[in-house]
């Protein structure tokens, strides 16, 4: 993805350094936000930066004068916020820069915006959108990584061909030039690209099973909706229990009814027996029990009411979190 | 890879730097040297004139000669962009102009582009000789100190210290993590492959995790400010 030294030139790559200046500075912003929120955990930047930096410094050469390897902005960004991914981008791409010659500083605004644009904002807001639609985190986080690398190198393709067919006496049209781009990227990124995908799911799910609190420290996820649901079970819980107690007692009256003496006063009756059942006899279809007369088990009848009372309290919250709490933009989801 | 990520090379590197004998860019300020850098990036970049580009190449050599700079580093830096430029040079012949040189299966090498990509490699030469002059000849922490001097906020100077200090830790704990799992049977298959990888992954950013913690109170307890 680096677009090396050299090619960029003159305004062009005036505009981008100072568009990327920008960016890294919102990030900077949203970086000493984060450490003052965190303090113990201002280390983690730079280990996060630290993890970008690997991943992004292992390069498969493509067509003039760019690199293919994966991208790591991605995860950075979903684990730490879309901006702060860019800031670490651009440090990660000055460290390559300046010790290694990969890349290279005329070119460093471009490769921000590429790899942080197109790597850690996009990967993070396919992240994000997939979590809305109700997609699993590992799922979501594998989106999102894979939707990071292939934009990064869709803007790597469109930033190149857009200045070598604005070049000097070029020999092909933009579309030419993007095609032979994306031509040569393929082999290489095609198969990093899913493997970024795996990765990136991975690692997540990974660390979610071993330490689901460090995910939620981090807020890529929250216990909101299991506290949402614990908190509607324990509310549903005496209400539920009041019911049972009442239909206890309506069963117990009605078999106290059923053992008074006929002719005398049999209180109020229920609407199957005071309308459905007199006008099936009166149809000549007298009534008779059910194949499985539930309501003579006793308490498997209200066994069954509390567990249909639970899933449809359980499918209320899902629904009520994914209509309301999602639109408010908590973005705290569980697995 | 390894080798170029490898700690003891980089601790015997700056050791070295730190014996070298005292000349060239080794006296000049750190300051000076990163302001020295981005005046020839801009001349190099944004003039964008090949005879400039090609003075200011030689300048970078003949500094080069004075200050001799470590050898090995050198060597990789001057190697590194090696390979990107010879395809950025292929494909600016084949890509670029009107007049053909030579055909070769079918494909006309042009002039024009020749030249096009002759300049490419000349501005990202002098770009590395530079950097080379730059980055060899002054450890990092100096780098650091300079870049606060020039403003850069407090957060990305302290990020780019951890970064540069525990990346190659990182890598090590990567490696050791992967010979492991490779000698039990870790990468049999593709499939293994990534899953081993990523297990590693995710083992290294629970270090990570924890270990970001402990360096924080142990520099908050040798005296170091809570919001710092």
């Amino acid at each position: 993805m680096h677009i090396s030294e050299g090619i960029i030139t003159g305004i062009p790559a005036a505009v981008f350094t100072v568009v990327s200046l920008g960016l890294v500075g919102v990030g900077a912003k949203e970086m000493t936000k984060f450490a003052k929120e965190f303090p113990e955990k201002k280390p983690l930047l730079g280990m996060a930066g630290a993890f970008i930096f690997f991943l992004s410094l292992i390069p498969i050469p493509a067509f003039t004068g760019t690199t293919s390897h994966p991208c790591g902005a991605p995860m950075a960004a979903i684990l730490l916020g879309p901006w702060i991914g860019i800031a670490l981008t651009g440090l990660s791409l000055f460290l390559q820069a300046a010790f290694f010659a990969h890349g290279g500083f005329s070119t460093w605004g471009a490769n921000v915006i590429i790899l942080g644009v197109g790597g850690a904002m996009c990967g993070w807001a396919a992240f994000k959108i997939s979590r809305k639609v109700g997609l699993s985190l590992v799922v979501s986080a594998a989106i999102g990584g894979f939707i990071g690398n292939i934009l990064t190198y869709t803007f790597a393709g469109l930033t190149l061909a857009s200045v070598l067919s604005t070049g000097p006496q070029p020999q092909y049209t933009f579309m030419q030039y993007l095609g032979v781009i994306y031509t040569a990227y393929l082999p290489t990124q095609g198969p990093i690209a899913i493997g970024e995908l795996f990765m990136t799911g991975l690692i997540i799910k990974y660390v979610y099973e071993q330490r689901p609190e460090i995910l939620e420290s981090l807020k890529v996820v929250t216990v909101k909706v299991s506290i949402i649901f614990l908190v509607g079970f324990l509310l549903f819980l005496p209400i539920q229990t009041a019911v049972a107690q009442n239909m206890d007692n309506t069963v117990n009256n009605q078999q106290h009814q059923a053992a008074e003496p006929e002719g005398e006063e049999t209180g109020m009756m229920g609407m199957d027996e005071a309308i459905n059942e007199s006008l099936a006899e009166k149809a000549g279809m007298p009534p008779r029990d059910p194949y499985i007369n539930i309501e003579a088990l006793g308490d498997v009848w209200n066994t069954i009411i509390l567990l249909a009372g639970g899933i449809c309290g359980f499918i209320i919250g899902r629904w009520w979190d994914l209509l309301f709490v999602g639109n408010q933009k908590c973005q705290k989801n569980s697995i | 890879m390894s080798e170029e990520f490898n700690l003891n090379q980089v601790i015997a590197s700056e050791r070295e730097l730190e014996r070298a004998p005292k000349r060239g860019m080794f006296l000049l300020d750190p300051r000076l040297k990163l302001f020295l850098l981005f005046l020839v990036i801009f001349l190099n970049i944004g003039l964008a004139i090949n005879v400039i580009s090609g003075i200011l190449l030689c300048l970078g050599l003949l500094t080069f000669l004075w200050t001799r700079p470590p050898l090995g580093r050198t060597t990789f830096f001057l190697l590194a962009p090696l390979l990107t430029v010879i395809i950025t040079v292929i494909g600016f012949s084949i890509g670029f102009g009107v007049t053909p040189i030579f055909e070769l299966w079918g494909v006309s090498v042009y002039k024009e582009g020749l030249i096009q990509g002759g300049g490419v490699a000349l501005r990202v030469y002098c770009d590395v000789t530079w950097l080379a002059l730059t980055f060899i000849t002054t450890p990092f922490a100096q780098i650091l100190s300079a870049l606060r001097w020039y403003k850069v906020p407090d957060i990305l100077v302290d990020t780019l210290g951890i970064m540069y200090r525990y990346s190659f830790l990182l890598y090590e704990e990567f490696l050791r993590m992967h010979v492991a799992a490779t000698t039990r049977g870790g990468r049999t298959t593709t499939w293994k492959s990534i899953q081993s990888v990523s297990r590693i992954g995710a083992q290294i950013f629970l270090r990570v995790f924890d270990r970001s913690e402990r360096i924080y109170w142990a520099q908050f307890a040798r005296g170091g400010q809570k919001d710092a």
